[in-house]
Protein backbone atom coordinates (compact mmCIF):
# COMPACT_ATOMS: atom_id res chain seq x y z
CA UNK A 1 0.00 0.00 0.00
CA UNK A 2 2.76 2.38 0.97
CA UNK A 3 4.67 1.51 -2.14
CA UNK A 4 1.63 2.11 -4.28
CA UNK A 5 1.08 5.50 -2.69
CA UNK A 6 4.68 6.45 -3.42
CA UNK A 7 4.27 5.45 -7.01
CA UNK A 8 1.04 7.37 -7.29
CA UNK A 9 2.67 10.45 -5.96
CA UNK A 10 5.55 10.45 -8.38
CA UNK A 11 3.26 9.71 -11.32
CA UNK A 12 0.93 12.54 -10.39
CA UNK A 13 3.80 14.93 -9.83
CA UNK A 14 5.50 14.20 -13.13
CA UNK A 15 2.16 14.43 -14.94
CA UNK A 16 1.54 17.84 -13.40
CA UNK A 17 4.98 19.04 -14.47
CA UNK A 18 4.54 17.69 -17.99
CA UNK A 19 1.10 19.27 -18.27
CA UNK A 20 2.29 22.52 -16.69
CA UNK A 21 5.32 22.88 -18.93
CA UNK A 22 3.55 21.96 -22.13
CA UNK A 23 0.60 24.27 -21.52
CA UNK A 24 2.93 27.09 -20.42
CA UNK A 25 4.96 26.76 -23.63
CA UNK A 26 1.76 26.85 -25.71
CA UNK A 27 0.48 29.95 -23.93
CA UNK A 28 3.84 31.73 -24.29
CA UNK A 29 3.81 31.03 -28.04
CA UNK A 30 0.20 32.18 -28.36
CA UNK A 31 1.01 35.35 -26.46
CA UNK A 32 4.01 36.23 -28.61
CA UNK A 33 1.86 35.67 -31.70
CA UNK A 34 -0.18 38.74 -30.72
CA UNK A 35 2.51 41.38 -31.36
CA UNK A 36 3.86 39.29 -34.25
CA UNK A 37 0.47 39.31 -35.99
CA UNK A 38 0.06 43.00 -35.26
CA UNK A 39 3.48 43.84 -36.70
CA UNK A 40 2.92 41.79 -39.84
CA UNK A 41 -0.59 43.01 -40.61
CA UNK A 42 -0.64 46.63 -39.50
CA UNK A 43 2.20 47.60 -41.82
CA UNK A 44 3.46 50.24 -39.41
CA UNK A 45 7.13 50.85 -38.79
CA UNK A 46 8.25 50.26 -35.26
CA UNK A 47 10.83 52.38 -33.54
CA UNK A 48 12.96 49.43 -32.53
CA UNK A 49 15.51 51.20 -30.38
CA UNK A 50 12.88 52.98 -28.27
CA UNK A 51 10.88 49.77 -27.95
CA UNK A 52 13.97 47.89 -26.81
CA UNK A 53 14.83 50.59 -24.33
CA UNK A 54 11.33 50.43 -22.84
CA UNK A 55 11.52 46.64 -22.76
CA UNK A 56 14.88 46.56 -20.99
CA UNK A 57 13.59 49.09 -18.45
CA UNK A 58 10.55 46.96 -17.75
CA UNK A 59 12.43 43.64 -17.73
CA UNK A 60 14.98 44.88 -15.22
CA UNK A 61 12.06 45.21 -12.84
CA UNK A 62 9.92 42.26 -13.94
CA UNK A 63 12.68 39.65 -13.92
CA UNK A 64 13.57 40.41 -10.32
CA UNK A 65 9.91 40.46 -9.22
CA UNK A 66 9.03 37.25 -11.05
CA UNK A 67 12.03 35.33 -9.64
CA UNK A 68 11.27 36.53 -6.12
CA UNK A 69 7.58 35.61 -6.52
CA UNK A 70 8.56 32.21 -7.89
CA UNK A 71 10.81 31.45 -4.91
CA UNK A 72 8.22 32.59 -2.38
CA UNK A 73 4.89 31.44 -3.84
CA UNK A 74 5.81 28.00 -5.24
CA UNK A 75 6.33 26.28 -1.85
CA UNK A 76 3.03 27.68 -0.56
CA UNK A 77 0.89 27.02 -3.65
CA UNK A 78 2.41 23.72 -4.79
CA UNK A 79 3.44 22.90 -8.37
CA UNK A 80 0.02 22.64 -10.07
CA UNK A 81 -1.28 25.89 -8.62
CA UNK A 82 2.00 27.66 -9.43
CA UNK A 83 1.87 26.74 -13.13
CA UNK A 84 -1.70 27.98 -13.32
CA UNK A 85 -1.30 30.97 -11.04
CA UNK A 86 1.72 32.34 -12.85
CA UNK A 87 -0.12 32.09 -16.18
CA UNK A 88 -3.35 33.68 -15.01
CA UNK A 89 -1.80 36.26 -12.67
CA UNK A 90 -3.34 38.19 -9.78
CA UNK A 91 -1.66 35.95 -7.23
CA UNK A 92 -1.70 38.23 -4.22
CA UNK A 93 -5.34 39.32 -4.51
CA UNK A 94 -6.90 36.12 -5.89
CA UNK A 95 -4.91 32.90 -6.28
CA UNK A 96 -3.06 32.83 -2.96
CA UNK A 97 -6.15 33.73 -0.87
CA UNK A 98 -8.23 31.17 -2.79
CA UNK A 99 -5.63 28.47 -2.08
CA UNK A 100 -5.25 29.31 1.62
CA UNK A 101 -9.03 29.44 2.07
CA UNK A 102 -9.46 26.10 0.30
CA UNK A 103 -6.92 24.46 2.61
CA UNK A 104 -8.86 25.82 5.58
CA UNK A 105 -12.26 24.71 4.25
CA UNK A 106 -11.01 21.21 3.35
CA UNK A 107 -9.35 20.97 6.78
CA UNK A 108 -6.11 19.50 5.44
CA UNK A 109 -2.55 20.00 6.60
CA UNK A 110 -0.99 22.93 4.60
CA UNK A 111 2.12 20.95 3.66
CA UNK A 112 0.38 17.70 2.68
CA UNK A 113 -0.34 16.16 -0.73
CA UNK A 114 -4.00 16.78 0.00
CA UNK A 115 -3.32 20.51 0.36
CA UNK A 116 -1.52 20.54 -2.98
CA UNK A 117 -4.51 18.97 -4.73
CA UNK A 118 -6.98 21.24 -2.97
CA UNK A 119 -5.05 24.44 -3.75
CA UNK A 120 -4.78 23.42 -7.41
CA UNK A 121 -8.57 23.02 -7.50
CA UNK A 122 -9.01 26.45 -5.87
CA UNK A 123 -6.60 28.23 -8.22
CA UNK A 124 -8.15 26.58 -11.29
CA UNK A 125 -11.68 27.58 -10.27
CA UNK A 126 -10.52 31.08 -9.38
CA UNK A 127 -8.82 31.44 -12.79
CA UNK A 128 -11.96 30.36 -14.63
CA UNK A 129 -14.11 32.83 -12.66
CA UNK A 130 -11.74 35.74 -13.34
CA UNK A 131 -11.55 34.95 -17.06
CA UNK A 132 -15.35 34.80 -17.22
CA UNK A 133 -15.79 38.08 -15.33
CA UNK A 134 -13.28 39.87 -17.55
CA UNK A 135 -15.10 38.61 -20.64
CA UNK A 136 -18.38 39.96 -19.31
CA UNK A 137 -16.54 43.11 -18.21
CA UNK A 138 -15.05 43.74 -21.64
CA UNK A 139 -18.38 43.30 -23.40
CA UNK A 140 -20.54 45.15 -20.91
CA UNK A 141 -18.07 47.70 -19.60
CA UNK A 142 -20.33 50.69 -20.26
CA UNK A 143 -22.97 49.20 -17.96
CA UNK A 144 -20.67 47.79 -15.30
CA UNK A 145 -18.22 50.65 -14.87
CA UNK A 146 -20.68 53.24 -13.51
CA UNK A 147 -21.73 50.75 -10.82
CA UNK A 148 -18.17 49.84 -9.83
CA UNK A 149 -17.13 53.48 -9.70
CA UNK A 150 -20.24 54.81 -8.01
CA UNK A 151 -19.32 57.05 -5.06
CA UNK A 152 -21.28 54.78 -2.71
CA UNK A 153 -19.33 51.63 -3.56
CA UNK A 154 -15.97 53.35 -3.93
CA UNK A 155 -14.89 53.07 -0.27
CA UNK A 156 -15.81 49.38 -0.31
CA UNK A 157 -13.59 48.60 -3.30
CA UNK A 158 -10.82 50.87 -2.00
CA UNK A 159 -10.70 48.67 1.09
CA UNK A 160 -10.91 45.31 -0.62
CA UNK A 161 -7.36 44.26 0.21
CA UNK A 162 -7.58 45.22 3.93
CA UNK A 163 -10.87 43.31 4.27
CA UNK A 164 -9.51 40.33 2.33
CA UNK A 165 -6.39 40.17 4.46
CA UNK A 166 -8.32 40.58 7.70
CA UNK A 167 -10.63 37.69 6.85
CA UNK A 168 -7.83 35.47 5.57
CA UNK A 169 -5.02 36.12 8.05
CA UNK A 170 -6.87 36.35 11.37
CA UNK A 171 -7.62 32.59 11.82
CA UNK A 172 -4.15 31.70 10.52
CA UNK A 173 -2.42 34.11 12.90
CA UNK A 174 -4.44 32.99 15.92
CA UNK A 175 -3.48 29.39 15.22
CA UNK A 176 0.21 30.34 14.89
CA UNK A 177 0.51 33.22 17.34
CA UNK A 178 4.08 32.45 18.40
CA UNK A 179 5.33 31.95 14.86
CA UNK A 180 3.75 35.14 13.53
CA UNK A 181 4.75 37.34 16.49
CA UNK A 182 8.26 38.28 15.41
CA UNK A 183 7.70 38.73 11.65
CA UNK A 184 4.48 40.70 12.35
CA UNK A 185 6.26 43.11 14.70
CA UNK A 186 9.15 43.56 12.25
CA UNK A 187 6.77 44.21 9.34
CA UNK A 188 4.84 46.72 11.45
CA UNK A 189 8.06 48.56 12.38
CA UNK A 190 9.17 48.65 8.74
CA UNK A 191 5.79 50.02 7.63
CA UNK A 192 6.09 52.74 10.28
CA UNK A 193 9.60 53.67 9.17
CA UNK A 194 9.05 53.49 5.40
CA UNK A 195 5.41 54.51 5.17
CA UNK A 196 2.70 52.28 3.71
CA UNK A 197 3.07 53.43 0.10
CA UNK A 198 6.84 52.92 -0.02
CA UNK A 199 6.47 49.54 1.67
CA UNK A 200 3.81 48.43 -0.85
CA UNK A 201 6.10 49.28 -3.73
CA UNK A 202 8.79 46.86 -2.54
CA UNK A 203 6.45 44.36 -0.85
CA UNK A 204 7.08 41.53 -3.34
CA UNK A 205 10.82 41.91 -2.95
CA UNK A 206 10.57 41.88 0.84
CA UNK A 207 8.67 38.56 1.00
CA UNK A 208 11.71 36.21 0.78
CA UNK A 209 13.54 38.27 3.38
CA UNK A 210 10.66 37.90 5.82
CA UNK A 211 10.18 34.24 4.94
CA UNK A 212 13.80 33.66 5.97
CA UNK A 213 13.20 35.51 9.23
CA UNK A 214 10.03 33.46 9.86
CA UNK A 215 11.84 30.17 9.27
CA UNK A 216 14.74 31.23 11.49
CA UNK A 217 12.34 32.28 14.25
CA UNK A 218 10.32 29.07 13.84
CA UNK A 219 13.55 27.07 14.19
CA UNK A 220 14.32 28.88 17.42
CA UNK A 221 10.81 28.03 18.72
CA UNK A 222 11.11 24.45 17.44
CA UNK A 223 14.33 23.86 19.34
CA UNK A 224 12.68 25.13 22.49
CA UNK A 225 9.75 22.75 21.95
CA UNK A 226 12.09 19.81 21.32
CA UNK A 227 14.01 20.56 24.51
CA UNK A 228 10.75 20.66 26.45
CA UNK A 229 9.73 17.30 25.02
CA UNK A 230 13.15 15.83 25.85
CA UNK A 231 12.96 17.14 29.42
CA UNK A 232 9.56 15.60 29.93
CA UNK B 1 -6.53 57.94 -29.41
CA UNK B 2 -6.53 58.64 -33.13
CA UNK B 3 -8.91 56.69 -35.32
CA UNK B 4 -6.12 54.94 -37.20
CA UNK B 5 -4.85 53.34 -33.99
CA UNK B 6 -8.39 52.43 -33.06
CA UNK B 7 -8.79 50.58 -36.36
CA UNK B 8 -5.71 48.51 -35.58
CA UNK B 9 -6.40 47.88 -31.90
CA UNK B 10 -10.09 47.04 -32.29
CA UNK B 11 -9.76 44.98 -35.46
CA UNK B 12 -11.19 41.51 -35.89
CA UNK B 13 -7.67 40.17 -36.23
CA UNK B 14 -6.83 41.62 -32.83
CA UNK B 15 -9.91 39.95 -31.36
CA UNK B 16 -8.84 36.63 -32.85
CA UNK B 17 -5.19 36.68 -31.75
CA UNK B 18 -6.14 37.86 -28.26
CA UNK B 19 -8.85 35.22 -27.90
CA UNK B 20 -6.44 32.34 -28.65
CA UNK B 21 -4.30 32.63 -25.49
CA UNK B 22 -7.39 33.28 -23.37
CA UNK B 23 -9.06 30.13 -24.69
CA UNK B 24 -5.83 28.17 -24.15
CA UNK B 25 -5.58 29.35 -20.56
CA UNK B 26 -9.21 28.44 -19.91
CA UNK B 27 -8.65 24.95 -21.30
CA UNK B 28 -5.51 24.68 -19.17
CA UNK B 29 -7.45 25.64 -16.05
CA UNK B 30 -10.11 23.00 -16.76
CA UNK B 31 -7.42 20.35 -17.38
CA UNK B 32 -5.68 21.14 -14.09
CA UNK B 33 -9.04 21.18 -12.35
CA UNK B 34 -9.97 17.72 -13.56
CA UNK B 35 -6.50 16.37 -12.78
CA UNK B 36 -6.51 17.81 -9.27
CA UNK B 37 -10.06 16.58 -8.60
CA UNK B 38 -9.00 13.09 -9.55
CA UNK B 39 -5.95 13.36 -7.36
CA UNK B 40 -8.06 14.58 -4.44
CA UNK B 41 -10.34 11.60 -4.93
CA UNK B 42 -7.35 9.24 -4.86
CA UNK B 43 -6.12 10.84 -1.66
CA UNK B 44 -9.45 10.19 0.00
CA UNK B 45 -10.86 13.72 0.00
CA UNK B 46 -14.63 13.28 -0.03
CA UNK B 47 -16.82 14.39 -2.90
CA UNK B 48 -18.58 16.76 -0.54
CA UNK B 49 -15.32 18.46 0.43
CA UNK B 50 -14.27 18.75 -3.20
CA UNK B 51 -17.58 20.40 -3.99
CA UNK B 52 -17.17 22.76 -1.04
CA UNK B 53 -13.71 23.81 -2.23
CA UNK B 54 -15.01 24.53 -5.73
CA UNK B 55 -17.95 26.57 -4.45
CA UNK B 56 -16.07 28.65 -1.90
CA UNK B 57 -13.25 29.37 -4.40
CA UNK B 58 -15.74 30.46 -7.07
CA UNK B 59 -17.75 32.67 -4.73
CA UNK B 60 -14.66 34.28 -3.23
CA UNK B 61 -13.11 35.02 -6.65
CA UNK B 62 -16.00 37.17 -7.88
CA UNK B 63 -15.46 40.25 -5.73
CA UNK B 64 -11.66 40.66 -6.12
CA UNK B 65 -12.07 40.19 -9.90
CA UNK B 66 -14.33 43.24 -10.19
CA UNK B 67 -11.67 45.94 -9.63
CA UNK B 68 -9.74 44.44 -12.58
CA UNK B 69 -12.59 45.69 -14.77
CA UNK B 70 -11.74 49.21 -13.59
CA UNK B 71 -8.14 48.77 -14.79
CA UNK B 72 -9.58 47.46 -18.05
CA UNK B 73 -11.52 50.70 -18.34
CA UNK B 74 -8.38 52.76 -17.67
CA UNK B 75 -6.40 51.00 -20.41
CA UNK B 76 -9.17 50.71 -23.03
CA UNK B 77 -9.32 54.30 -24.32
CA UNK B 78 -5.64 54.17 -25.27
CA UNK B 79 -5.07 50.50 -26.08
CA UNK B 80 -8.44 49.51 -27.49
CA UNK B 81 -10.68 46.72 -26.28
CA UNK B 82 -8.77 43.54 -26.88
CA UNK B 83 -5.14 44.04 -25.81
CA UNK B 84 -6.09 45.10 -22.25
CA UNK B 85 -8.62 42.24 -22.13
CA UNK B 86 -5.88 39.76 -23.00
CA UNK B 87 -3.23 41.28 -20.79
CA UNK B 88 -5.51 41.30 -17.75
CA UNK B 89 -6.92 37.80 -18.41
CA UNK B 90 -3.57 36.08 -18.93
CA UNK B 91 -0.62 36.64 -16.54
CA UNK B 92 -1.60 40.26 -15.99
CA UNK B 93 -1.99 41.61 -12.53
CA UNK B 94 -3.97 44.81 -12.43
CA UNK B 95 -1.07 46.74 -10.96
CA UNK B 96 1.61 45.37 -13.23
CA UNK B 97 -0.22 45.88 -16.52
CA UNK B 98 -0.98 49.49 -15.77
CA UNK B 99 2.68 50.08 -14.95
CA UNK B 100 3.93 48.24 -18.04
CA UNK B 101 1.70 50.22 -20.38
CA UNK B 102 2.53 53.50 -18.68
CA UNK B 103 6.27 52.88 -18.74
CA UNK B 104 6.21 52.05 -22.44
CA UNK B 105 4.18 55.03 -23.63
CA UNK B 106 6.37 57.33 -21.53
CA UNK B 107 9.39 55.87 -23.29
CA UNK B 108 7.83 57.17 -26.50
CA UNK B 109 7.57 60.67 -25.12
CA UNK B 110 3.88 60.57 -24.28
CA UNK B 111 2.74 61.90 -20.92
CA UNK B 112 1.16 58.64 -19.80
CA UNK B 113 -1.45 56.06 -20.57
CA UNK B 114 -4.19 58.68 -21.04
CA UNK B 115 -2.22 60.65 -23.68
CA UNK B 116 -4.16 61.12 -26.92
CA UNK B 117 -1.01 61.03 -29.04
CA UNK B 118 -1.02 57.23 -29.31
CA UNK B 119 -0.13 56.21 -32.88
CA UNK B 120 -0.48 52.75 -34.46
CA UNK B 121 3.31 52.37 -34.30
CA UNK B 122 3.44 53.09 -30.57
CA UNK B 123 0.49 50.76 -30.05
CA UNK B 124 2.36 47.87 -31.68
CA UNK B 125 5.43 48.66 -29.56
CA UNK B 126 3.34 48.64 -26.39
CA UNK B 127 1.97 45.24 -27.41
CA UNK B 128 5.53 43.91 -27.81
CA UNK B 129 6.78 45.29 -24.51
CA UNK B 130 3.75 44.17 -22.47
CA UNK B 131 3.88 40.68 -23.97
CA UNK B 132 7.62 40.08 -23.63
CA UNK B 133 7.55 41.45 -20.09
CA UNK B 134 4.67 39.19 -19.09
CA UNK B 135 6.12 35.93 -20.37
CA UNK B 136 8.82 36.11 -17.66
CA UNK B 137 6.48 34.32 -15.26
CA UNK B 138 5.66 31.19 -17.30
CA UNK B 139 9.24 31.06 -18.61
CA UNK B 140 10.61 30.81 -15.09
CA UNK B 141 8.13 28.00 -14.39
CA UNK B 142 9.08 26.16 -17.56
CA UNK B 143 12.76 26.38 -16.70
CA UNK B 144 12.92 25.99 -12.94
CA UNK B 145 9.69 24.78 -11.31
CA UNK B 146 10.33 21.06 -11.71
CA UNK B 147 13.76 21.25 -10.11
CA UNK B 148 12.58 23.57 -7.37
CA UNK B 149 9.59 21.35 -6.60
CA UNK B 150 11.82 18.27 -6.41
CA UNK B 151 14.13 20.06 -3.99
CA UNK B 152 11.22 21.12 -1.80
CA UNK B 153 9.74 17.61 -1.77
CA UNK B 154 13.09 16.17 -0.78
CA UNK B 155 13.35 18.61 2.10
CA UNK B 156 9.85 17.76 3.30
CA UNK B 157 10.63 14.04 3.13
CA UNK B 158 13.45 14.54 5.59
CA UNK B 159 10.73 15.31 8.10
CA UNK B 160 11.42 16.98 11.45
CA UNK B 161 11.91 20.71 11.23
CA UNK B 162 11.70 20.82 7.42
CA UNK B 163 7.95 20.10 7.50
CA UNK B 164 7.48 22.76 10.17
CA UNK B 165 9.56 25.21 8.12
CA UNK B 166 7.46 24.87 4.96
CA UNK B 167 4.30 25.23 7.05
CA UNK B 168 5.58 28.46 8.59
CA UNK B 169 6.02 29.98 5.12
CA UNK B 170 2.25 30.54 4.98
CA UNK B 171 2.37 32.49 8.20
CA UNK B 172 5.40 34.57 7.19
CA UNK B 173 3.85 35.43 3.83
CA UNK B 174 0.55 36.49 5.35
CA UNK B 175 2.47 38.67 7.83
CA UNK B 176 4.12 40.59 4.96
CA UNK B 177 0.87 40.87 3.00
CA UNK B 178 -1.60 41.42 5.85
CA UNK B 179 0.07 43.34 8.70
CA UNK B 180 0.76 46.50 6.61
CA UNK B 181 -3.00 47.06 6.22
CA UNK B 182 -3.47 46.74 9.96
CA UNK B 183 -0.91 49.42 10.78
CA UNK B 184 -1.57 51.80 7.87
CA UNK B 185 -2.68 54.81 9.91
CA UNK B 186 -2.95 56.82 6.71
CA UNK B 187 -6.11 54.81 6.00
CA UNK B 188 -8.08 54.41 9.21
CA UNK B 189 -11.02 52.89 7.30
CA UNK B 190 -8.65 50.22 6.01
CA UNK B 191 -7.67 49.37 9.59
CA UNK B 192 -11.32 49.04 10.63
CA UNK B 193 -11.96 46.87 7.55
CA UNK B 194 -9.13 44.52 8.58
CA UNK B 195 -10.45 44.30 12.14
CA UNK B 196 -14.14 43.92 11.24
CA UNK B 197 -13.40 41.25 8.61
CA UNK B 198 -11.14 39.47 11.12
CA UNK B 199 -13.74 39.53 13.88
CA UNK B 200 -16.49 38.31 11.54
CA UNK B 201 -14.50 35.38 10.20
CA UNK B 202 -13.90 34.14 13.74
CA UNK B 203 -17.51 34.77 14.67
CA UNK B 204 -18.94 32.96 11.65
CA UNK B 205 -16.61 30.00 12.17
CA UNK B 206 -17.69 29.83 15.80
CA UNK B 207 -21.41 30.14 15.06
CA UNK B 208 -21.07 27.45 12.41
CA UNK B 209 -19.36 25.13 14.90
CA UNK B 210 -22.02 25.71 17.55
CA UNK B 211 -25.12 25.69 15.36
CA UNK B 212 -23.96 23.02 12.93
CA UNK B 213 -24.69 25.26 9.93
CA UNK B 214 -21.82 23.95 7.84
CA UNK B 215 -22.05 26.34 4.89
CA UNK B 216 -21.38 29.27 7.20
CA UNK B 217 -17.88 28.00 7.83
CA UNK B 218 -17.31 27.15 4.17
CA UNK B 219 -18.17 30.68 3.13
CA UNK B 220 -16.93 32.53 6.21
CA UNK B 221 -13.92 33.90 4.33
CA UNK B 222 -15.69 35.50 1.33
CA UNK B 223 -18.60 36.62 3.55
CA UNK B 224 -16.33 38.31 6.10
CA UNK B 225 -14.35 39.96 3.32
CA UNK B 226 -17.51 41.48 1.87
CA UNK B 227 -18.68 42.56 5.35
CA UNK B 228 -15.30 44.24 5.92
CA UNK B 229 -15.61 46.01 2.57
CA UNK B 230 -19.18 47.14 3.16
CA UNK B 231 -18.28 48.42 6.62
CA UNK B 232 -15.96 50.87 4.86
CA UNK B 233 -18.94 52.64 3.29
CA UNK B 234 -20.40 54.15 6.50
CA UNK B 235 -17.02 54.34 8.25
CA UNK B 236 -15.47 56.36 5.44
CA UNK B 237 -18.06 59.05 6.19
CA UNK B 238 -17.07 58.94 9.86
CA UNK B 239 -13.33 59.31 9.22
CA UNK B 240 -13.72 61.81 6.37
Amino acid sequence: MKNKEKQNLSTYQSQIHRMGRLSSILVVIALILVPVALTLTSGVEIDISTTLRALVGLLSLIVVISIVEFISYAPVLGAGATYLGFITGNIMNLKLPAAINAIKVAEVNPTSNEAEAVSTIAVAVSSIVTVAILLVGMIGISFILPVLQSPILKPAFNNLMPALMGALATPLFLKNLKTVSLPAVLVAILVFVMGFTAFSRVQSLLIPFFLAITIGWRYFLYRGEQKKIANN
Amino acid sequence: MNSETLTVSNSNLMLLVCAIPIILVTVQAFLFLSKALKRADELGISKETRKKVIETSAVFSIVPSLPIIIVLAVLMPTLGKFLPWLRLSVIGSAMYENMAADLTVKGFGLSGIADSGMTPSIFVSVAWVMTLGAVSWPLINILFLKGYDKGLKKMEKKGGFMVVAVGSLFVGMMAVLGIPHLVNFQNMVGITSVIIAGIFVLLLDKISGKSGIAWLKDFSFPLSMVIGMVSAIPLSLLFA
